[in-house]
């Protein structure tokens, strides 16, 4: 792929990145529609990791899959998740089952295991983990007990080099104190900002920390369409 | 106003606040022009309150803003029990006659 083209393509950016040094660390606003760059993130990772691990916290992934069922298309939403392992921690609502998807429901305790396991019976394949709803975890259980678990969790990309993680987190509803404390554990950050001015919306992602140099502090506009997300490189000013 | 709603409406503005003070202007604006409301909707349809939210910004949002105001609101009643929507949450408010 040529450099031109990557330039239009951040998300490429950020995989390719992901696969060079990770954790990566997605932050977002909210109401920038995280979720559908999660849904273009995840869609180019199909081709390129043998598997993917969505780890979901307080059903995270089943807001997410409802959330691109209803914006994207059911069958969208479905190829997409086809073929994913998900493993769900502290979900509420009754797993539903879906063709193609494997859904484990685990207790916390189990969760590192869990991941383990399908690490090893899938020996020499590359790995994406993505983990959601850690942000709803930090809520519901306290910073101090998510400080606890999140370098358990991005220990295992350090464990096993196969392992490559994206973690999709809420930069405003975490302490600053956590957040750089995420930040330290995160090679790759992608920052999400949503502005509303004069009743109009607009959506960015700047890439604040990035394995591929050249792209540090580079930031595109975007917008999330029903089919795609069209990304608009914004300035090539460093600051 | 009651004390409850009160302390709800209260909730959802800084919960709106601290995730994004910009979209605060906004979220007032549609509101105020959709269905003719303002934060007392999260209070008197809960339901289509988070419907009004969702479309602005997105499901998962939606859903962290609901936990921040839904443990706020806790503390600020002082209420034992935990809730996992803001409609359980507004129908002991409710019943409470708080």
């Amino acid at each position: 792929m040529g450099e031109n083209i990557l330039e239009n393509d951040p998300m490429e950016i950020l995989l390719r990145s992901t696969k060079i040094i990770s954790p990566t660390l997605i932050q977002y606003d909210i109401g920038s529609l995280f979720e559908g760059i999660l849904f273009n993130c995840l869609k180019k990772a199909k081709s390129q990791f043998d598997k993917i691990i969505l780890v979901s916290f307080y059903d995270s992934y089943h807001i997410l899959y409802h959330y691109w069922g209803s914006i994207f298309s059911i069958d969208e939403a479905n190829k997409l998740m086809k073929g994913v392992e998900i493993i769900t921690v502290y979900g509420k609502y009754p797993i539903e089952p879906k063709a193609g998807v494997r859904i484990l429901d685990v207790e916390m305790t189990r969760l590192a295991p869990t991941i383990i396991d399908i690490i090893n019976k899938n020996k020499g394949k590359s790995f994406l983990m993505v983990i959601t709803g850690l942000d709803l975890y930090a809520i519901d259980r306290g910073e101090e007990t998510f400080r606890k678990t999140y370098p358990l969790l991005m220990i295992l990309s350090k464990q096993f080099k196969e392992v490559n993680i994206i973690v999709a987190l809420n930069k405003n509803l975490i302490s600053p104190k956590t957040l750089e404390f995420v930040g330290n554990y995160s090679f790759n950050i992608a920052d999400l900002k949503v502005n509303a001015s004069n009743e109009k919306i607009s959506y960015y992602m700047l890439f604040k920390r990035i394995a591929m140099l050249e792209y540090n502090l580079k930031s595109w506009e975007y917008i999330v369409t029903e089919r795609s997300i069209d990304f608009k490189e914004r300035y090539n000013n460093k600051k | 106003m009651t004390k409850g709603k009160d302390v709800l409406i209260n909730a959802v503005e800084n919960a709106i606040k601290k995730a994004n003070p910009t979209m605060l202007n906004l979220i007032k604006y549609y509101l105020r022009t959709n269905v003719k409301s303002d934060f007392s909707l999260a209070y008197e349809h809960p339901k289509k309150f988070k419907e009004i939210l969702t479309n602005l910004l997105g499901e998962y949002s939606t859903r962290l803003l609901e936990m921040i105001i839904i443990k706020d609101v806790i503390v600020s009643l002082g209420l034992s029990n935990d809730f996992s929507s803001l409609e359980e949450l507004v129908e002991t408010i409710k019943e409470s006659g708080e």
